[in-house]
């Protein structure tokens, strides 16, 4: 019976027409119900608990730590220099040596001039003590009326006169062992011994110059320099408005000119209380402490840069910067939002941010970790709308997506 | 009334019946209402502030929020963009129809099958009774869209649509958009329509002639994609 159905069933073209109808209808529908088309590609990131660090630029150079530049007191050849340029120096070793002929002279002319005082003060005293007796004698002789009153004056006269002379050639002797003093130490100056335990790291005198008592910079004022060069410091300018920024004991990298990709971790060692005016701002040096790897080799006087981290370095709820939406709906007004995707539907959420850097915006409130944050392309966060369908961008995904998926582990 | 559903289903038979009588203005009419429907509801539910900051940033050019906003505060009222769209997509659905009917009747002239224009425009409007499903969908879809959504995004029969999802910004998107899947339909239509009147015996000619118009209008588009 069944093959009699078929064998009478005769085919109509009509339903090859009824069918593409049909399809043309519910297979477009099926599509759009089950592909997701109609939702706008984003690219999505998760909130989570970053690393927000914002931080200060500032630019400066490498300096030991203890460095201390040597200067002449006395003007005066260099007669020999006992140390190389890199060597190092014990404290208070003798490191060069200056003419001290000039000082020598003086000195034997100083003590000549002393042993001269001491011959006066001699001869003085012999005068005293004649001086002395006449005058006994002439009050024993005054006292029989040998002689008259006049002559007795004129011996105690003398004799007074003769001590005064020996108290001045004895102020006079004081005086020349004095100078002598003086000249013993200036020939003392002409040997420059090691104020610290260091390595000369600067040596522009040479010898049979003529080293002279400047701080300026002129040619012979500066002798060497010795440094501690066990710890290498970080001295750069902070703007006078973010000085208030800095505490002691903020993180920071450093970045030498010699190394720029490596950062070297560091420490605000030390603020200055005042500031440095240069050029058209005010600014405050900053020391910074390195804590250096010994296969670096960094030298003083090498050009860095900084950034000094304000944060505490606490983990905190954030989201990528790109995902925070400004609007002034007034005027001085400031609103914040980010998109969230509520299960493929994206939802305006009013957010309070707090610190952020260049990567990361910390979310005060508004947002809770986990939440599936929409951050991009900027073109459709501008024109999304509350309550609009979107999916994962699929061939933009990766960046973003890879990126916070490391970062909310 | 019965050729509206038998171009559909037996197409061989309306071209039969229409050739003595060629009654052009009742699928163009039908088109024309359709399409006036369709555009009338979406302008009339759409987001009107929403819709022409789209446009704008789908021409590519570059603006700030300020002349966003300004141009927001600018835009025309929504009766206005209403009717104004209507009555464009009456003009534009009758406009396409007659172009393709005068190239019919031209198309007649060159190959000696003597079509009348009243006959290129039957020929044309009856071919495109197809994208009536496209219009049905739109319908659909405007019933149940938002406020902010695109009139692209409801063109449900678009290779867009149905296979590619490209993103707005794509320089293939405008194409892929405009290109239906019922374009084979209503070139197959025409294509028979044409054999039957013109007499032609072979399929290859009335295909070509079909095509021609489509191939113009869409080789268009793929060129400015490519050169975009």
């Amino acid at each position: 019976m069944n093959i009699n159905v078929f064998k009478n069933f005769k085919f109509d073209k009509r339903w090859i027409g009824g069918g593409l109808v049909v399809l043309a209808i519910v297979v477009p529908l099926l599509v759009r119900q089950f592909s997701g088309a109609g939702a706008t590609p984003v690219d999505m990131a998760t909130a989570g608990a970053q690393d927000v660090r914002p931080s200060i630029l500032a630019s400066g150079t490498l300096a030991y730590r203890t460095e201390v530049n040597l200067t002449a007191e006395v003007t005066a050849r260099v007669a020999n220099i006992l140390v190389q340029e890199g060597d190092n120096a014990a404290k208070g070793q003798l490191l060069l040596r200056l003419d001290p002929e000039t000082y020598n002279n003086v000195i034997a002319r100083e003590e000549a001039s002393v042993r001269q005082n001491r011959i006066s003060i001699d001869r003085q005293r012999a005068v005293v003590a004649l001086r002395k007796q006449q005058f006994e004698r002439s009050q024993k002789l005054a006292a029989s009326s040998l002689i008259d009153k006049n002559r007795l004056d004129e011996d105690r006269n003398q004799y007074i006169v003769a001590e005064a002379d020996l108290r001045s050639s004895e102020e006079a002797l004081r005086r020349a062992t004095a100078v002598l003093g003086d000249a013993r130490e200036q020939r003392a100056k002409t040997e420059i011994r090691a104020p610290i335990a260091g390595r000369i790291v600067s040596l522009p005198i040479k010898a049979g110059e003529v080293a002279i008592p400047s701080t300026a910079s002129l040619a012979g004022a500066q002798l060497m320099k010795i440094a501690d060069v066990s710890a290498i410091t970080a001295e750069v300018k902070i703007d006078e408005a973010d000085v208030a920024k800095i505490t002691l004991g903020q993180r920071a990298d450093v970045f030498s000119a010699a190394y720029p990709d490596t950062a070297l971790a560091s420490k605000v060692e030390k603020i200055a209380l005042t500031p440095t005016v240069d050029g058209q701002g005010r600014s405050y040096k900053v020391t910074l402490a390195i804590d250096a790897p010994q296969d670096l080799l960094l030298r003083s006087g090498m050009s860095a840069r900084a950034l000094v981290y304000l944060g505490d370095g606490a983990r905190r709820l954030a989201v990528p910067v790109e995902a925070v939406v400004t609007e002034t709906p007034e005027k001085n007004v400031v609103k914040r939002y980010v998109w969230r995707s509520d299960g493929g539907v994206a939802r305006k959420t009013a957010i309070v941010t707090g610190l952020s850097d260049d990567r990361w915006e910390a979310i005060e409130s508004g947002v809770s970790e986990g939440a599936k944050i929409i951050i991009g392309p900027s073109k459709t966060l501008r024109r999304l709308k509350d309550g609009e369908r979107v999916t994962q961008r699929e061939n933009a995904g990766g960046r973003n997506g890879a990126a916070s998926e490391d970062d909310s582990e | 009334m019965k050729d509206l559903l038998d171009i559909f289903l037996d197409p061989g038979a309306v071209w039969a019946r229409q050739r003595d009588y060629a009654r052009w203005w009742l699928p163009l009419v039908v088109l024309a209402v359709s399409t006036a429907a369709v555009t009338y509801l979406f302008f009339d539910k759409v987001d009107a502030g929403w819709f022409i900051e789209q446009q704008i940033l789908n021409s590519g050019r570059e603006v700030s929020e300020q002349q966003l906003a300004a141009i927001r505060e600018a835009a025309p009222g929504g009766t206005f963009m209403i009717w104004s769209s209507t009555i464009g997509s009456i003009v534009m659905v009758v406009g396409v129809m007659m172009l393709f009917g005068a190239f019919f009747m031209l198309a007649g002239k060159f190959s000696k099958a003597d079509l009348s224009f009243k006959q290129g425009l039957t020929l044309a409007s009856w071919s495109q009774m197809p994208t009536l499903i496209n219009t049905f969908l739109m319908m659909i879809g405007v019933m149940t869209m938002s406020s902010q959504t695109s009139l692209e995004s409801l063109s449900l029969t678009s290779l867009n649509a149905l296979f590619l999802h490209l993103p707005t910004d794509d320089p293939w998107y405008r194409f892929t958009t405009a290109f239906s899947v019922l374009v084979p339909w209503t070139i197959f239509l025409a294509a028979l329509g044409w054999k039957l009147w013109a007499g032609a015996t072979r399929w290859t000619t009335s295909i070509v002639i079909a095509t021609l118009p489509h191939l113009i209008i869409y080789g268009a588009m793929a060129i400015s994609a490519m050169t975009h």
